[in-house]
Parts: structure tokens; sequence; C-alpha cells
């Protein structure tokens, strides 16, 4: 019996001493929560940056938080749970905004103000933030591809997961970008690599054993370039096939120096993260996001507010910016 | 009897986990509206659990890895075809009454077909259900991802479809209100009936089970169809909470609905497994991963919490369902 | 009534080969052995007797190092110990033929045959680079003493896929294998036929003759006295005999080992009626058997024997619908049937106790009212709901009938002896009122005192006009118990005798005669 006591005894202990080191302290003005697709990779690790510098400038208890697998129904239970804990503002980059309508319509009737990133067709929401256009964004970066390409040959698409939205839109730019080029052959379009390195690794092998003259890859999940570029480096194609894609330096960068990956474009989740609070806080002061307005982050100094798919309004900054070897040094992350 | 003192362990567990929950809280775990929130969140994978429990308790290794899949393209089929045939129909109460009506239908159909599939495959093909239902787990998914392209498919918000995932009754989520229900329906058919008497018995011994005159391949069969069907009912919840059917949804759930089954007491080479134990583990696992979100811990801890929580239930058990051989009696 | 323990030698020879003093063990509460003291010599053959309960098993595996004791000493090879580990029994020289065999089912004949031999040589672990050449010859020398065949194809087969026959003669040239001074045989002859016996009987003078000590732990008294040699009983975890063989008869054993007298000449009362209650006409399921045809009449007991490869095996799972026969006709009190399935045989009244009950009858962890009530589970409702009043009624019933030791219906069917697991075998079939019953091998493993309950119902229920169809390779059970015993060969029936009239080793020598003096 002893034992079973100080096993039980440990267990509370050990709850008690995680919890109290992760729960934050005393509560301060607004409760802002970024609830993001998936914790610990590159690209939300940015974000969270932004999340905590807006924390500090602004003395508001912002949090970033997120399920630890690219799943809807984890990202919906992360939420639910949120909700109940009432935060003043929720700020969500939805796995799939289709999925999210109901929860979000929940936590608008408990009051809780809700922002959204990288989800335009998402009704529910107050403000949709976009970095920037997404057709527009993905035909650049196939623009780019092509010209490496020298304008000729088979080329293909990876997303993340054919539900989501934004890889779907700059996919589909890139696409009707070469549709305009006849030499331009797209193979086994939009393979789904769940925004993993290693599954985008798989996907690039089997394409290069499939189509042993493939010339161009474009990646949209930010790890998708550098699974492509691993798998290009490991065939020794790095000055034979062209790779551009979504992703950040700190995860491209060994590609890009080796040449395995030719450029990258993005947007810097760090911004898009302050935006996103920013904006939840305007909101919860009443004030309102207009055309043109200088939200004071660089990119987003002349924003366009257009309808979006509900009753809310989609902000759109021009904050992409294209980067290859030469250029990367100046992006640190 | 052996699982008493592992029901035990469950309550407690359960108590401790609410009082750490409110402590660390302050108390504002408590609130009513994060009990709804729970209640809402767990009948989805504890329908799954419970799937998963009655292929084990059969015994012959069983298991359906297809109940994802399953569930899924249950409700993305459902979707298609009452879309289809309610396009441009007023919105009126009674075109929701029928929408609904011929969803809940199909999505039924649609996974009782897949469980009778998995079935005959385990019973009359003979394969070893986790090689099964691993084949089936994809088929499923493809089949789901080519009819829907790949995203969604919006269901939107049609009364009183919706209610099923978002409603409650005096306060109770509905959803929950299921899980209740089909908990109390499935133990008292493995507890009073005939079925369940001759499923206990296969999974204790199939061979003496034979012997002894059951139809093992009828009991097998109707095990995994009936499994297929609580696979669908979990779609059709998780679909109406979400407003949408998706291939992939919730593939995350099947190594959490497993464990809940062995948490639970349900002995993976079959002939045991209580209800009760389930639900219990289920509320548990629940309410600590809820409880990790409301202190706003990192996500991965919660892996790390329920990997914990099933050493100690193994642990501080010492429960002979946990072992694959019986004792026999010295001599 | 209280054990009279014998006094213990009074000089301990300073070369004896194992030696216990004082070996006491307790298991829950209950002392499954009390200050048991014996001496073993090199070359001689000891047989160890007891009920079940009595601690034998407890003894074995004290003695193999499989388990320790309470209290004691185990003086082996001048040295002491207060426990035996396994690996020190194997290395002094103590080898194990278990009850339950202990063979690895996936691994190959020769890997097991040579399997402790391997241990012992790389001090406990399996090497990592294995002999082969040195494991197949090992086995093959051992197979042969066994009578075992010894080709590749043999060598290399898996243990599970060979019969269980087969696999006691794997598991008894494993403990012939290795160098041993002392081989232990747990129920050895359980699974096999006359042939296999008189062979192994063959082993066991041969061993002695090399200075190899045998203990042989038998339910077959006729066996033990066959073989000769030296005798212990035990009784209630108490040594209460311990001398030579040549001094006592059968009947006064029997009386040590249960402390009470046993009716031991023949069971049969009764006489068949002239009905014909079963009629089978030219079964046949493939190179199994074929061409079986017999007539069974209300209230006789008749006997099937033969051996290993005779097909009477594969006959009794025809007519019980475990594995139905292929071709020929079947008439139960007249009407042609179908035995497709052990349901279809259940509806048509015909009983089936399996050979093996723990693997092909018994659910070891759930309750005796459950193994009880399975067969008959349909009858015993309320609406589509179990009737637990009915269920836990019929099988308090069955223990009272058939007089099974246990307090209660709730406890786990392990939680029985090998005699009374019996009993609840018997009456499951008896649940379902057969007008045949069909026993396989009824009484292996199982005690003396059980035997006279089992061989006592049998004829009980004869006598109450039920055809009962007994298939074992027991001889003397058969001569017991039958009216007529039909011998099969080779997949047929080559003979069928009259039991009054049959001298025991008329039947022996049917048996184990080479020529294939099978009826066409």
């Amino acid at each position: 019996m002893n034992k079973k006591a100080l096993l039980i005894g440990a267990g509370i202990i050990a709850v008690a001493a995680i919890g109290a080191v992760t729960y934050t302290s005393a509560q301060r003005k607004w409760t802002i929560n970024t609830v993001v697709k998936i914790t610990g990779i590159a690209w939300f690790n940015r974000m969270e940056q932004g999340v905590k510098e807006y924390a500090k400038s602004s003395g508001n208890n912002a949090t970033q938080t997120g399920p630890a697998q690219a799943d809807a129904a984890q990202q919906i239970r992360v939420l639910e749970d949120l909700i109940a804990k009432k935060p003043d503002a929720l700020a969500v980059v939805p796995m799939d905004p289709a999925t999210l309508e109901a929860v979000f319509a929940k936590a608008a009737a408990r009051g809780i103000k809700i922002i959204t990133h990288e989800a335009d067709s998402q009704k529910n929401t107050l403000y949709d933030i976009e970095a920037f256009d997404n057709v527009a964004f993905g035909a650049n970066l196939n623009k780019r591809l092509e010209k490496c390409m020298g304008g000729a040959g088979k080329w293909t698409v990876f997303v993340g997961s054919l539900g989501s939205k934004t890889h779907n839109q700059w996919a589909d730019g890139g696409i009707a970008n070469a549709a305009k080029n006849t030499k331009m052959q797209l193979v086994d379009a939009k393979q789904e690599t769940a925004d993993d390195a290693d599954k985008a690794y798989e996907k690039a092998k089997e394409i290069i054993a499939k189509y042993p003259d493939i010339k161009g890859f474009q990646g949209s999940a930010s790890t998708d370039v550098a699974g492509i570029g691993r798998a290009v480096e490991e065939a020794g194609l790095n000055d034979k096939v062209c790779v551009y894609g979504t992703s950040l330096p700190s995860i491209a960068g060994k590609y890009l120096e080796t040449g395995a990956v030719d450029g990258i474009g993005f947007w810097d989740p760090k911004d898009a993260g302050i935006v996103m609070n920013k904006v939840a806080q305007m909101v919860l002061e009443g004030k309102k996001i207009t055309n043109g307005m200088d939200l004071g982050i660089k990119g987003y100094n002349k924003v366009s507010v257009t309808k979006g798919a509900g009753a809310g309004m989609i902000i759109r900054g021009a904050a992409f910016v294209d980067v290859d070897k030469s250029n990367m040094k100046s992006y640190p992350f | 009897m052996l699982s008493d003192g592992h029901i035990r362990f469950l309550i407690i567990a359960n108590g401790l986990i609410l009082l750490v929950a409110a402590l660390l809280s302050k108390g504002a775990f408590l609130d009513p509206y994060n009990f709804q929130s729970m209640a809402t969140q767990l009948p989805e994978i504890g329908l799954l659990a419970i799937a998963i429990m009655l292929t084990m308790v059969s015994g012959n290794g069983g298991i359906d890895l297809s109940v994802i899949s399953s569930a899924n393209l249950s409700v993305i089929v459902a979707a298609l075809v009452c879309k289809a045939l309610f396009a441009g129909a007023d919105s009126s109460a009674q075109a929701g009454w029928s929408f609904s009506v011929l969803f809940v239908v199909i999505a039924l159909t649609v996974g009782t077909l897949c469980g009778l599939l998995n079935g005959l495959l385990v019973a009359r093909a003979g394969y070893a259900p986790i090689l099964a239902t691993l084949g089936t787990q994809l088929l499923f998914l493809g089949v789901a991802t080519v009819l829907t392209g790949g995203p969604a498919v919006i269901l939107g918000d049609i009364a009183p479809l919706s209610s099923i995932g978002n409603g409650d009754l005096l306060g109770i989520p509905i959803p929950f209100l299921l899980f209740l229900a089909v908990s109390i329906g499935v133990s008292l058919m493995l507890s009073r009936t005939r079925f369940g008497f001759r499923l206990y018995l296969m999974g204790s011994n199939a061979k003496a089970a034979h012997f002894a005159g059951i139809q093992t391949a009828t009991v097998t069969l109707v095990t995994y169809t009936i499994a297929g069907s609580l696979a669908a009912l979990s779609g059709i919840i998780s679909s109406t909470r979400s407003a949408s059917a998706k291939a992939d949804f919730g593939v995350s759930y099947l190594l959490i609905a497993i464990l809940i089954a062995v948490m639970g007491g349900v002995n993976p080479s079959g002939g045991y497994g209580k209800i009760l134990g389930l639900a219990l583990a289920g509320v548990a696992l629940q309410m600590l991963s809820s409880t990790l979100s409301f202190i706003g811990a990192n996500d991965f801890l919660k892996d790390f919490m329920w990997g914990l929580l099933l050493l100690l239930s193994i642990g501080l058990t010492d429960s002979s369902l946990f072992k694959t051989k019986p004792k026999p009696a010295p001599s | 009534m209280t054990p009279s323990p014998t006094p213990s030698p009074t000089t301990p020879r300073a070369d004896a080969l194992l030696r216990l003093e004082g070996i006491s063990k307790t298991f829950g509460g209950v002392k499954a052995l009390n200050n048991v003291s014996l001496e073993l010599q090199a070359g001689r053959v000891y047989h160890l007797l007891g009920e079940n309960g009595s601690g034998k098993s407890t003894l074995i595996k004290i003695i193999a190092g499989a388990q320790p004791p309470d209290a004691g000493q185990i003086i082996v090879r001048g040295q002491s110990y207060n426990q035996l580990g396994a690996l020190e029994a194997i290395r002094a020289g103590i080898e194990t033929v278990y009850q339950d065999l202990s063979l690895f089912p996936n691994l190959s004949v020769a890997e097991n045959v040579a399997l402790t031999t391997q241990l012992d040589l790389n001090g406990g672990q399996l090497a990592r680079m294995l002999d082969w050449g040195k494991v197949k010859r090992i086995a093959i020398k051992a197979l042969e003493r066994v009578g075992l065949p010894t080709h590749a194809g043999f060598l290399a087969a898996p243990v599970e896929t060979l019969p269980i026959a087969v696999r006691q003669l794997v598991a008894i040239a494993r403990g012939i294998a290795a160098r041993a001074s002392l081989v232990i045989m747990d129920e050895p002859t359980a699974a096999l036929t006359q042939r296999e016996v008189e062979n192994l009987l063959l082993i066991i003078s041969s061993l002695r003759e090399e200075g190899v000590s045998v203990l042989f732990v038998s339910h077959k008294l006729e066996e033990v006295f066959r073989i000769g040699g030296s005798v212990i009983v035990l009784r209630d975890g108490v040594k209460v005999l311990d001398g030579a063989l040549s001094d006592y008869d059968e009947t006064k054993i029997s009386f040590v080992m249960t402390g009470k007298q046993l009716d031991q000449t023949t069971y049969r009362t009764g006489q068949p009626q002239s009905e014909v209650l079963l009629e089978v006409s030219n079964l046949a399921r493939g190179t199994a058997f074929a061409d079986v045809s017999f007539a069974l009449h209300r209230g006789e007991v008749l006997g099937i024997t033969g051996l290993l490869d005779s097909g009477r095996n594969e006959l009794a799972l025809a007519l019980s619908g475990v594995h139905p026969a292929t071709s020929g006709e079947v008439r139960l009190e007249g009407s042609a049937v179908q035995i497709r399935n052990p349901r279809d045989a259940i509806s048509l009244g015909l009983g089936y106790v399996p050979e093996d009950r723990l693997t092909e009858g018994l659910f070891l962890t759930k309750p005796i009212r459950e193994n009880t009530v399975v067969t008959v589970i349909d009858t015993l409702l309320k609406g589509i709901q179990l009737n637990f009043a009915a269920m836990t009624a019929k099988a308090v019933g069955f223990v009272k009938d058939l007089q099974i030791a246990t307090p209660s219906v709730d406890l786990p069917v392990s939680s029985l002896s090998g005699g009374n697991q019996q009993r609840v075998m018997v009456a499951r079939w008896l649940a379902t009122k057969p007008k045949v019953l069909m026993l396989h091998g009824p009484t292996a493993g199982v005690d003396v005192g059980s035997k006279d309950a089992l061989y006592k119902l049998v004829q009980r229920l004869a006598e109450g006009g039920m055809g009962v169809i007994i298939v074992s390779d027991d001889l003397p059970e058969l001569l017991m118990n039958t009216d007529r015993i039909l011998v099969m060969k080779k997949g047929r029936i080559a003979k069928e005798f009259t039991t009054a009239d049959l001298e025991k080793d008329l039947l022996t020598q049917t048996l184990l005669s080479e020529d294939s003096s099978a009826q066409q």
C-alpha cells in the first residue's frame, strides 16, 4: 500500500510542478490566445517570437499554443479547451477553415473575438489576415521556377494537405502560371506532405524515380523544399533540377547553399503573429480596420480591406519576400 | 472479480485528476461550460474505443485499424449524396429533417458495410485482423479522398442535423447522451445476451469455443460489423461538430482510442473488457488533456501524461488482465 | 485421516545422486510440501506417485530448479543448496520432461531437442552462433532413441505443426539428449500409444544400464508396475511411502495414495440393448480414414483404439463435427444426418468430450459455471437476456451430481485439479442431454479417484440408455469399461473384439503388430 501511495503522490507532485512552471501568473489587460496549426516546427516557432514580442510591448496576456499533430480534429480540441477558459480573443491559423466554423460560432456566442490567418474562406471570423494575395504569390514562385527551368520541362507541386486552403491557392496560382506555357508539363500535382519534411523527402524520391527527367518542384509547406532538396541532393541533381517553394532560411538554408534548392518565398510569420494580435487588440478596443490603414508593421503599411466569406473582412498586406542564396543572410530565421 | 482493482484504480485516478485540475486552475476548471466542452469532445473518440474494444475482446489478435477511415467515408458518402439530392432545395424545416434523417441513415449504412467487409476478411477469408483492417483503412481512405478530391465536403448548418454534434438536452451535450446510450447498450449486450457470452468465451479460447458449438465465424463477423456501425456514429458526431466531412479527419484518434480501450482494462489477447472501465479511462484521459490545455501547458505534455497514466495503471493494479497466459493452480 | 510418514533411510549414502532434506513449500496458505526428504541413487528408476494436489508437480519443479523451496536443503554432487537454479540443475545433470512439454512451438525439432545442451555449453545463454552441425548430431541421436524420424524435413519442422504425441516424444528426446545423471519424466506417456510406450520403457532400461537415474511420474499404475524399481508416494504434501515396488501391488499402492480402497477389476455393468442408436457407413475423410462402418446400440459402451496414425482421432473429430467427414453416411436413430460442425452435433444429440481439455475444452480463466453451460446457453434465457439464476442452478446441479470439488461455481475453472476439470468437461456435454456421448482420452492426466468416478459415471449413463464411445489408448481402461472394442489401423477398422472374451495380451498384440490385417 505504501508503494502505491508514494507513486500516486509522486505523480501529483510531477503534475503540479509542471503546471506551476507553465501556468502564467496574474491576469493582465487583454487575454489573447494564438492557436497555430501545429507546434514545434520552425515556422510557428518564429510566429511565437512575434506573439511574445507583442505581449512584451503591449503588456497584454498573449500566448501561443497548438496541437502536437497536424490534424484538424486536434486543433478543434485545443480550441474547445481554450474557449472553456474564456479568453478575450482567439487568433487562429486554421488547419482547415471549414472544420472550425462551428467552434468559432461557439466562441463568438461566448463573447470571444475571432481573428484568423491564412483562411480567406473562413466565414465566422471578424478579420482574416493575409500577408499577400495567395494566388499571386504562388504564380510568382512559379515564374521564378519557370525561369530557372529555362521555360520547359516536367514539374510538380506539393501541398501540406489537400484541405489546406492557402497551400492550394499557392499551388493553383503556380499551376495557372505554368499553364500559359505549353512547354511546362505538370505531373502528379499536389502531393500531400502533412507539413512533414520526411514525407516530402519520400514523395520527392518517388517523383524522381518515376520521372527521371523531372526538372522542377514547387513546394508549399515550409518543410517541403527541405525534404525535396534532400532528395534532389541525394540523387545528385542539384544543377539539373529547380526547386522553389514557401519556406524559411532556417529550414531551407543549407540546401540554398548547395543549390539543391534554388529559391524560396515567404512572409515573416513573426510579423503575421504580431499583426493578428494587434488586430485582435484593436477589435477589443472597439476600433475598426479600414482600407489603406497603416498597422505599423513592415509590409502591412497600406493594407487592403475587402469583404470576406462571411460577415468579416479580409486584411491583405504586401509582405512577401523573394529569397535565394544571394540574400538569405539578411533573413536570420 | 479480476477487474475490480482496475475499476478502483480508474475511479481514484479520475478523482485525483479532477482535484489537481481544480487546484491548478484555482477552481476555474469546475465551470459547467468546461464540463460541457469535455463532454462534447470525448464521445467521438469514446465510440471508436468501444468499436476497438469489441474487436479486441473477440480474440485472435482482434483490432480494427480502419475505424477512422470508415467513419470518414461514411459521412463523406452521406454528405455528398444528401447535398446532391437536396441541392437548391428550400431551407424549410421539413427539408432539414429529411436531409438529416437521410444523412444519418446513409452514414450508418456505409459504416456497417465497411465493418462487414472487415468481418468477411477476418472471419471468412481468415486474414489476421491487424492486416485486414490495415488494408481496409487505406482502402477506405483512398475511396474517400477520390470522392472528395481532397478538401472537406462542407455540410453547413442544417437543423436538426447540426444539433447532433452541437446541441444539448438539459445542459448535457447530445454527443455525450449518444455515447452514454451506446455504452449502456453495448454493456448490456456484452453482459446479458448470448452474443456477449459467446464473444467473451471465443476471445478467451477460440478452439474450445468451436468445439463447444459456438459459431465462431458468425460471432466474429457480427463483431466487426458492429464496430463499423459505431465508427459511422462517431463520424456523424465529428462531422456535425465541424460541419464538414473530410477524408483524413481525426487520424490522430486511432492510437488514442486504442489507449482508452487498453487502459480501460481490455486485454488485447481477447476475452476480457468492461465498458465501465473503458468509459472511466476515457473520462480520465479527456480530463487530463483538458487540464493541460487549461493551464496552458505544451500539447506534447499531454502525450507524456497519457503514457504516464497508462504505465501507472499497469503497475499499480497488477491486473492479470495485462498478462496473456492464465496461471494454473499449483498441484 | 492422518497420513503416517515413513522413516527415511537411516544411513544417508555419501554417493547419492540427489538428496532432499526437509523440503517444504507453501502456496498462499496451502502447504504443498511438508518436510519431504528422499534420496535418489544412480542407475535406478524411481516412481513418484500421488493424487492431484499431493505435491508431485511442486516437488518436480523444486528438483528441476524451476521453483525454490521455502525450507530444506537440496544436496546434489556433494553440494548443499537452499534452492537450485534451473541452470545449476542442468549442470548437475538433471534433465526434466515436463507435463506441458515446455517446448518452443515456433522453433524446429532439432533446435528444441538440442536446446538444453546449448544452454549448458554457453553458461545459460544461447550462443550467438550455433554450431548447427553439432545441433543436428545431438538431435539425430536423441530422436533415434525415441523412434522418431531423423530426416532433414522432420528436423526442421516447427514443433507447433506436430501432433501432441509426436511433441511428447520430442520433449523426451530433449530430456535424453544431454548427458544427464537424472531424467525426470512427468506424465510422459499421456499422449503415447502402446508401441511408443514400449519404446520408452526400453529407453528407460537402457538409461538405467548407463547409470542414469529416472524419476517417473505417472497416473497409470499398470505402467509403473511394468517398469519396476522404487516407489515414492506423496499424499497431501507428505511422503507416505518410500521403498521397492516389488513389495507392493496396485491395490495396496492405490490405497496408500488415496487412503481408500478402489475397485479395480471391471466397471462394466449392464448390457447393450438391441436397438441400433448410431450407424456409421463407409465414412471417410481424405487420407485420414476411409471405409469406416460400425453400429452403436443403445446402452452400449464401444471402445475405439489404434496407434498414432490409425485415424482414430480423426474419426472422433469427424463424428463430433469439428473436422467433418467428406463422404459416407451417418444414421442416428434410423434417420440420416449431416454433421457439418459442432453445432450440428449438439443439436442432433452427439456429445464429444475432447482429447486435450486445456486447449480444446476449457476456458481456463472463466468461471466453472460458464464452462459448464456454454453448450446449452440457448436454453437458459429470460427473453433475450441470460438467466443467471438458471445458469448457476444448472452448474451447481452438475457440481453435486459429479462431485466436483469446488466451493463455488464462480471460481475460474483453472482453480480445479485435472480430475475435477475433466468432470466439468463431462458436465458440459451431459447438459446437452446427448443420445451418444463420445469421450476422447477421458482420463489423461486424471488421478485415480477421479478415474474411478468417471468410469462409474459412464456405466450409469449407459444403463440409462445412452450410447457411449470411448476413444482411448489406455487399454486397461477399454477392457474395464466396454462391450466391444474396435481396433483401427492406417485409417481403417482392422479388427473388432468382444470385450468379455478378450485377453489383454491379444489386444496389445493386435495393436502393435505391423502386418496390415486390415479388413478390406
